[in-house]
């Protein structure tokens, strides 16, 4: 059954959750630099006020004793509290996860929009020079790192041509945020039918999107590509153009449909590595997202918000992974008689 | 035609159709941007790579935006003049400290009793009046946290016993001994007023001095008020009620933007108007551009600096710390590695010129003289040392590293680079086990014996070299105790010689402030702590 399906999954992800959690925990506090005194700024810092710094942080344990603590923190909802920010670890990444998944969403939805077609197209005029050209696009997206894609994309479009908005925040400050119901800035914008915000989320979001789609247009067009090209060759294709059934049956229907399973693992495999990635382009584009405020927590050494991050895309991924298996055993009859 | 051609011919259309759908949604969704509730005329947009993580000066490990902020939600008792504007910019008048929410104070004969009168209209911004007893409430919260009880114990503040409510408008401050430094201490952002009468419902047994209803909410009677308070952007509104001259920006508006090139092209765009923490690279091109200005604004209360860990060899020894002076080609460095920005902290006389600090050092570039002074301290060969800096300052510091590096192995010292991250800088520094760093340092009070106090002596982190000079101990009670500026300038001038003589820390330049303003925005005022004000700014 489908439940005892996930439940088993789920039980089975735990011990990685927690290897995952231990493990961030431990290196962490290997690497070198001692917070509280990084963070006892001041102008002139005395023994006092670092003493007083390192009390607050909870590091003047010893680190079994801080992972204990940490451990029964986690297991009732405590992810600590950012040292950047001030505020609770679980309420940032809870009011920020939604950002990160929206611009990963979005991104998705383009680069698939892109790659699908582009790798049907290439594989039905395999060889010629219109396959040729649209591996190259793709493998020049995935030869460059994402934020010097979003750097040249925010110099062309920002800097020089003045079109897109400044990269900063997923909404214009000036125009009042639309109330937050789904923490998607599109979604919720349509259903207070607020064009403005509408609008100007769509203007912020079309950027740092399309940095990430140029990233992962590579895998997802080669791996469409290559499905197509095996599935048109089959028996079964060879047979319905005998038949005379219509190119959009053959290609679309029949074709694309078989091809789609193997581009669907690849779908999930490049959205995790979108969460994941997505740490540079949040920075490069000042998306509030849990990316960005992992990464600028870890170059301050302010250690809970990387631990609750770490956390929270182990869970993530585990959902993601689970979410691709379920829907493979839905797409393809084939896969739910071996579960 | 046969039927491949002519699906070619369908697909192509499909796709030329959903190109065309593509671009009339791109084309809408890149359309004018819509004009906003706020106006942007009035408000004024600060872009900084820092995070707000509190709006209390004294919590544990705030960053420099909390100072920032607070600057403008809360007044203190003592403020600077501002210099006339020169070049777009004002400089604060470090000898000119006058009244801010004191409208003046008198000391008494012995030098013992400051009297503060407070302004008799001013009024927190929940309506009530700023009373004495604010104000002892509040420097008693300054003097009883770890955070920020350093600055007011140089100003000879320690105990609630020297703190007098004379009056509903008067306050009294009784110290042990005169001190020079309690107005200016008085003058920070860690001596905020706070209305005691607001957060006083809000302690707790366990937070005596409401450090967490301090933190996200403000009690002040500042120029301007919080309306959101999000770490990474506070929106300011202008408080009518104010007692100083009335800010022309109704609202003031503080972005975190973590890269330094994102901050300037906010700024030359005209999305944004101010922007500080900028590196070089970001600054290159704003004025050949011309979209915007950049101001580099010379530190008169900053220095850069190379420390000698005297407390280790070589470098306890003086002849070893005078022949890398002498060996390091200091106008070369001004001019190829400083870009001749900032002020020279070289090329001064042994007497020092003026009873300030820092002054020039009085070495030249002279290898001959370095190999002599070297061979004297049994080092004829030169040897082998680390040369250390911060990556967080890496932008001169790094061509400075390696500058030095060439020049020092000209005399036989050969030098290995280190570079560490912030944190770990931080942990070594305080630790005292690098023999060579850079470093740069502000100076928030900025008298001689000040610096002398801070940087020479003790074992802080703020000590750099790690030094001790038993003669400096009783120059410094000769500072404290003198009676008028000439007395004071003379000791402050001996106290220079020695240690500018001695060079446990051997200066390169003060440096210049960048910032980049919007070419519509007025004269920008320089803090000693650095951050921006944006209650003086016009837009023209």
């Amino acid at each position: 059954m489908l439940s005892s399906f996930i439940l088993r999954r789920l039980l089975a992800a735990a011990p990685t959750l927690l290897a995952l959690v231990v493990s961030t925990f431990l290196i962490i506090r290997v690497l070198p630099g001692d917070p509280a005194i990084f963070f006892a700024s001041s102008p002139v810092p005395t023994a006092e006020e670092i003493t007083y710094v390192r009390q607050k942080l909870g590091l003047d344990r010893s680190v079994p004793e801080q992972l204990v603590i940490y451990m029964s923190d986690v297991a009732s909802g405590d992810l600590g509290t950012s040292f950047t920010t001030g505020r609770p670890v679980l309420t940032e990444l809870l009011e920020r996860l939604p950002a990160s998944l929206e611009l990963a969403l979005v991104a998705l939805l383009l680069a698939v929009g892109v790659s699908i077609p582009l790798g049907v197209t290439a594989a039905i005029w395999s060889g010629s020079p219109l396959d040729h050209a649209a591996r190259a696009i793709s493998s020049i997206g995935v030869s460059m790192p994402t934020f010097v894609t979003g750097l040249i994309l925010i110099y062309v479009f920002f800097l020089q041509l003045g079109i897109a908005p400044e990269p900063v925040d997923r909404i214009d400050i000036f125009i009042a945020q639309p109330p937050r119901i789904s923490g998607f800035l599109l979604v919720d914008s349509l259903l207070a039918q607020n064009w403005e915000a509408l609008s100007s989320a769509a203007q912020r979001l079309a950027l740092p999107s399309i940095t990430m789609a140029i990233f992962v247009m590579s895998p997802l067009t080669r791996m469409t590509r290559s499905a197509m090209i095996g599935v048109l060759n089959a028996d079964f294709i060879r047979t319905a153009r005998a038949m005379g059934l219509s190119d959009w049956t053959i290609y679309v229907r029949y074709g694309l449909r078989n091809a789609l399973l193997p581009v669907l693992t690849t779908g999930g495999i490049v959205f995790s590595t979108m969460l994941g990635s997505n740490v540079l382009v949040e920075r490069v584009f000042g998306w509030p997202g849990i990316g960005g405020f992992a990464l600028n927590a870890l170059l301050a050494s302010d250690y809970a918000p990387v631990q609750g991050f770490v956390l929270v895309m182990g869970v993530l991924l585990i959902l993601i992974n689970l979410t691709i298996d379920i829907s493979y055993g839905i797409a393809d009859p084939r896969a739910r008689r071996s579960t | 035609m046969t039927r491949l051609a002519r699906a070619s011919l369908s697909f192509k259309g499909a796709v030329k159709g959903a190109l065309i759908a593509v671009l009339a949604l791109t084309a809408w969704v890149l359309g004018p941007a819509p004009v906003g509730a706020q106006n942007r005329a009035e408000t004024v947009r600060v872009t900084w790579p820092f995070e707000t993580s509190s709006l209390d000066p004294a919590g544990a490990g705030v960053q420099r935006s909390t100072w920032g902020i607070s600057w403008h939600i809360y007044d203190r008792l003592v403020t600077y003049e501002l210099a006339p504007p020169l070049n777009g910019v004002q400089l604060f008048r470090s000898d000119k400290p006058t009244g801010d929410l004191a409208e003046k104070w008198d000391v008494s004969k012995d030098g013992r009793v400051y009297t503060f009168h407070l302004r008799g209209n001013a009024v927190f911004q929940d309506g009530s009046p700023v009373t004495a007893e604010d104000v002892r409430w509040s420097l008693l919260r300054a003097i009883s946290l770890p955070t920020t009880k350093f600055v007011l114990n140089v100003g000879g503040l320690t105990e609630e016993a020297q703190l007098k409510v004379i009056d509903d408008k008067t306050l009294a401050v009784e110290l042990r001994e005169p001190n020079r430094y309690l107005p200016l201490a008085l003058s920070t952002p860690f001596a905020p007023i706070i209305n005691a009468k607001q957060v006083k419902p809000h302690l707790t047994t366990s937070d005596p001095w409401g450090g967490d209803w301090l933190k996200t909410n403000a009690a002040g009677s500042g120029a301007y008020s919080v309306t959101t308070f999000r770490p990474d952007q506070v929106a300011l509104e202008r408080n009518d009620k104010w007692y100083g001259p009335k800010p022309a920006m109704r609202w003031a508006i503080f972005q975190t933007v973590p890269e330094d090139t994102t901050r300037v092209a906010m700024i030359e765009r005209g999305a944004a108007d101010i922007a500080i923490g900028l590196t070089p690279n970001a600054i290159e091109g704003v004025e050949r551009r011309g979209q915007a200005r950049l101001r580099l604004i010379p530190m008169d209360n900053q220095f850069e600096f190379l420390a000698f860990s005297v407390q280790s060899k070589p470098f306890d020894d003086v002849r070893v710390r005078q022949a890398i002076a002498y060996a390091v080609p200091q106008d070369e460095i001004f001019h190829s590695v400083f870009m001749d920005r900032g002020l020279k902290l070289f090329g001064g006389t042994e007497k020092p010129a003026h009873a300030t600090f820092p002054q020039p050092q009085a070495f030249s570039y002279d290898p001959g003289r370095a190999r002599k002074l070297l061979a004297d301290a049994g080092f004829p060969e030169g040897f082998e040392t680390t040369l250390a800096y911060c990556t967080c300052k890496a932008e001169y510091f790094e061509s400075l590293a390696v500058t030095l590096k060439d020049y020092l192995s000209r005399v036989g010292i050969q030098v290995t680079i280190e570079k560490y991250p912030g944190a770990k800088f931080g942990e070594l520094q305080t630790a005292k086990r690098m023999p060579l760093y850079l470093e740069n340092q502000v100076a928030w009070l900025n008298l001689p014996d000040y610096w002398v106090r801070i940087f020479y002596r003790g074992n802080t982190r703020s000590n750099f070299s790690g030094y001790a000079n038993a003669n400096l101990d009783p120059l410094i009670t000769r500072a404290d105790g003198a009676k008028n500026q000439a007395e004071y300038d003379a000791v402050a001038s001996e106290m220079i010689a020695i240690v500018n003589s001695e060079v446990p820390l051997l200066f390169f330049r003060q440096a210049a402030l960048e910032v980049v303003v919007g070419k519509d925005i007025s004269d920008y005022p320089y803090w000693f702590h650095t951050l921006p004000d944006v209650r003086s700014l016009k837009r023209n």
